[in-house]
């Protein structure tokens, strides 16, 4: 009879099922306890199932809960057998839990995806049997065939740049991107083409399919002027972690990558050169959250190139293969920090694609960023209730609506304000509708409004001028009465109606701020220097709240905020814009400084002139020269070139004219205010015979002596058109030629020493 | 005729009393202070009516034939008729003019545009015109408007959506 109970029992206990299953998860048991007869196992099965499941292919996992995660309570031993239908090929899993019995170990998560080596239909036996005796807890199982989906991470993340001092809020910043991640698909930083179908949409974070949005394989996100990174902000770190430099990748320009050690890394792209956290590749340091790592730039492939073009592109990559390594997660691990945020599937979640012939597939968004996305719109009960929206909280009393209605919170900017009024963040429009869809614009009893304003600066706002200011239209503005708590940083206002609000403050200072700059280096003649400039600006904020930082460009190159004097060494010329903010916000109109440095030296030239007939000089330089030539005494001469920018070359000289004779000595050159150097003994001597009567006797001699280093003659004849050189240097020795034509011979200095060349 | 029947003329007086007990009622509760004040939605008689619709995540509100069906997102509105769909977006820029915005939009996509017309809606700065994507690509009517850094699209790819497009177009208010 006992055995006929236990026998009973037994049956009772086992389930036999042989359903079949097509979904990628297979629920396998429900949790349970089984309560063992009192006779301890011997290897007693006391739970069975038999089913078949079609297998799509890829990994299978056993695990308690349907995300591939959970820890099993399997009884004392689980075995599992598998066998491809069509085979007889069965292979079997075996966990004992409770080996031995005093010490039980639940089953972790477990890939079987050995046992299921290809797609097709399996015949599956899972056994839970009793060695220990007792009663015994099974978790739920399940079977995870195919791609297990990843479980949603904590979010983490900031927007990398400041964008509340732009009076931005999270929501607009967030959502002002110039260019957006494409579900379809973001394969830009992995060099693999689009099908042509999609090569020219997008597909965005809430499933909008547009071709006019930008742009088609984006793999991050783009945020530029709208959304207040503008060239020359601060780029912070979105989360902490471990930073990274990388400037091997053109397109990216200057990168810094951070490791935030949770399977995340983010980057950003296209910074400025100046103002990099770290700028030498392989240089690692850890960075907080919000730490300033760069600053926003051009740098790398930015449309429209040049300034006009900078922005910053931030993108967020999943370390999906878990090997440390996010560069080999480029584009399977790539990832929309917004999410997918809509019912239908994720285009770049159930993309499969071949990359260097291996099959991956695309990614699964979740929304990373610890700010929420603040758009409500909830229901506001007779009962009342609290409603945020980023920084505004309002506070709804029972019975402030007489029947149930819809409540839509958004923020908004607002931009008409009067006078030395100034919105302190951004404003709000709330609206209600009732169940017929009127709008409630009025209520029973007034709710609460407070808006947080912490991290906002209020010193620029005179004092007990901040208040609640309510509107209709988004126009025309009421002030209400308004508790400040500038502690806590809190306004608080008892409104009875509704739409537009904000928080606004008077203030104290509405007048820009007027920079001047001081320009220290050795001067000529208008906006031209000869040495190294000294550039240094003065901002100043008469009767404001002092300024705030000024920002400089040199020849229309990227903004950057001046701190220190800058040094200009390089000849050339330069154009600074700058300007300056006051901690009002105020902004100085751009002002422009024209400037050229121009530290060489010019030289000088002499040679004979065909048409005064006389020895001429000249000035050398890339720019124009005046030359003054003043008498000295026992006929010597000094000949001064003098530059733009106020170089100057004194020469000294001995010139003698003759009848048909004219011969030039130069004694010494001085440049600038260096000492003057002697020079070898030489002369220069023309004897023109041009106007003789004689045709065969017209000629031209020059001749040009270094004492002991260089002698030249260069002899014309007009009658056959020649001129016979012959040149006797310390160098070359003696070398004659004879050139058809009339070859001038010309002697210019060069940094001290004379030169020759026959033009 | 038992006790627990009432007679027609008891149904009927009842009726009375208690019509007006509810209307003095609902008079008196509108008279009441602080009762909240509601605006009454007019409904459309006709489906080719048009209502303002009010955008409030793209800031503007354009007129949109009652009949359409509205797909309202964080960054866009698409109506649906039977002919068609027509796409509201908004789009934050670098650029500080409409004309460079299309420049770069036209290189960027490779595209040719046809019948293209500057003008101005609401004020502001637009262009309307025939964006031809490629071969095997729908060719879109479009109207940009360029506000402040942004720019609004309203486009559809189908042609019988055009006039519709067009009126939506006219009745741009941008809500600022």
């Amino acid at each position: 009879m006992k055995k006929i109970l236990l026998f009973l029992l037994f049956l009772f206990i086992v389930s036999f099922q042989s359903k079949v299953y097509a979904a990628d998860v297979f629920k396998v048991a429900d949790p349970m306890t089984i309560l063992q007869p009192s006779v301890t196992g011997v290897g007693r099965v006391i739970w069975l199932k038999i089913f078949a499941l079609q297998h799509a292919g890829g990994p299978m996992i056993l695990s308690a809960n349907p995300d591939g995660t959970g820890d099993m309570k399997v009884g004392d031993t689980i075995e599992i057998s598998v066998t491809l239908q069509g085979t007889f090929n069965t292979k079997r899993f075996i966990y004992n839990s409770a080996s031995p019995c005093l010490i039980r170990k639940d089953l972790a998560p477990t890939d079987l995806s050995s046992y299921f080596p290809k797609s097709g239909w399996y015949n599956i036996q899972i056994r839970i049997l009793d060695w220990c005796g007792g009663a015994k807890q099974i978790s739920s199982l399940y079977l995870i065939g195919g791609k297990i989906e990843p479980s949603a991470p904590q979010p983490f993340l900031d927007l990398p740049w400041d964008y509340e001092k732009k009076g931005l809020s999270f929501n607009q910043a967030l959502l002002s991107m110039t260019s957006y991640f494409d579900h379809s698909y973001p394969l830009l930083s992995s060099g693999i083409n689009e099908s042509e179908d999609v090569s020219k949409q997008i597909t965005t974070f809430e499933g909008e399919i547009t071709n006019q949005k930008s742009y088609s394989s984006h793999d991050g996100y783009d945020y530029g002027r709208v959304a207040g990174a503008t060239i020359g902000e601060t780029v912070l770190a979105a989360a902490a972690g471990e930073a990274t430099y990388v400037n091997s990748c053109n397109a990216c320009g200057n990168m810094i990558l951070i490791d935030h050690k949770n399977g995340y890394q983010t980057r950003y792209m296209h910074l400025q050169r100046e103002g990099l956290i770290i700028d030498q590749p392989g240089e690692r340091v850890e960075v907080m959250s919000r730490q300033p790592i760069g600053k926003v730039g051009a740098t790398g492939n930015v449309i429209p190139s040049g300034d006009r073009g900078a922005h910053l592109h931030f993108m967020v990559i999943v370390d999906k293969n878990e090997d440390g390594n996010f560069n080999d997660n480029i584009p399977d691990g790539v990832t929309d920090p917004i999410g997918w945020r809509t019912e239908t599937a994720d285009p770049w979640s159930n993309y499969l694609f071949q990359q260097a012939g291996v099959s991956k597939s695309g990614n699964k968004s979740f929304y990373l960023y610890k700010n929420n996305l603040a758009i409500v719109s909830s229901e506001l009960t007779l009962h009342g209730g609290e409603y945020v929206a980023d920084r505004m909280k309002l506070i709804f009393p029972s019975g402030a609506v007489s029947q149930t209605s819809n409540l839509k919170l958004n923020l908004t900017p607002i931009n008409q304000t009067t006078g030395s009024l100034s919105p302190i963040g951004p404003g709000l429009k709330a609206e209600a509708k009732d169940v017929l869809d009127n709008s409630v614009t009025q209520f029973n009893v007034p709710f609460t409004l407070e808006i947080n304003f912490n991290g906002f600066d209020t010193s620029i706002y005179r004092d007990g001028s901040i208040s609640i200011y309510s509107s209709q239209d988004g126009i025309n503005w009421t002030k209400e009465v308004t508790d400040v708590d500038l502690v806590a940083k809190i306004a608080r206002s008892e409104i009875d109606h509704f739409t537009y609000f904000v928080l606004m403050g008077e203030r104290k200072d509405i007048d820009v701020p007027n920079t001047t700059h001081q320009i220290e280096g050795e001067r000529g003649e208008d906006n031209w220097y000869r040495s190294d400039i000294t550039l240094s600006f003065d901002a100043k904020d008469e009767n404001g709240v002092g300024t705030d930082y000024t920002l400089y460009s040199v020849n229309n190159k990227e903004w950057q905020i001046y701190s220190e004097p800058l040094i200009f060494e390089e000849e050339g010329n330069y154009q600074v814009d700058y300007y300056s903010v006051d901690l009002s916000d105020n902004i100085e109109p751009i002002k422009t400084l024209k400037f050229n440095v121009d530290k060489s030296v010019p030289e000088m030239k002499m040679q004979f002139d065909s048409i005064t007939k006389d020895i001429f000089f000249s000035g050398i330089d890339d720019n124009d020269v005046k030359i003054v030539q003043n008498p000295l005494p026992h006929r010597n001469n000094e000949i001064i070139i003098s530059d733009l920018a106020g170089n100057i070359l004194k020469v000294n000289l001995k010139e003698k004219i003759s009848g048909s004779m004219a011969k030039v000595i130069l004694r010494s050159l001085q440049y600038n205010s260096e000492d003057p150097v002697t020079l070898p003994d030489n002369i220069l001597s023309i004897n023109s015979r041009l106007e003789e009567q004689k045709l065969e006797n017209r000629r031209l001699e020059q001749s040009f002596n270094i004492e002991g280093i260089l002698r030249i003659k260069a002899i014309y004849k007009i009658f056959n058109d020649t001129t016979a050189i012959e040149t006797d240097s310390l160098d070359e020795g003696l070398n004659t030629q004879t050139m058809i034509g009339l070859k001038l011979l010309q002697i210019s200095t060069s940094k001290g020493i004379l030169k020759y060349t026959l033009i | 005729m038992s006790k627990g029947h009432n007679s027609p003329f008891a149904i009927g007086a009842f009726t009375i009393a208690a019509g007006f007990l509810i209307g003095t009622s609902v008079i008196l509760m509108n008279q009441m202070p602080g009762r909240a004040v509601t605006t009454t939605k007019v409904e459309a008689s006709n489906s080719n009516e048009v209502k303002t619709m009010q955008l409030d995540n793209l800031r503007v509100s354009v007129n949109v034939p009652e009949r359409f069906e509205q797909v309202i997102g964080i960054q866009y509105a698409d109506f649906i008729g039977t002919e068609g769909k027509i796409n509201i977006s908004r789009i934050a820029t670098d650029y500080d003019n409409l004309v460079d915005y299309l420049n770069e939009f036209d290189s960027l996509r490779n595209i040719s545009t046809e019948e293209e017309n500057s003008i101005q809606i609401d004020g502001y700065e637009a262009v309307s015109r025939k964006e031809i994507f490629g071969p095997n690509q729908p060719t879109e009517k479009s109207y940009k408007i360029y506000i402040e850094g942004w720019v609004y699209s309203m486009s559809t790819s189908d042609e019988p959506m055009y006039s519709y497009l067009d009126q939506m177009a006219t009745s741009f208010r941008y809500l600022p």
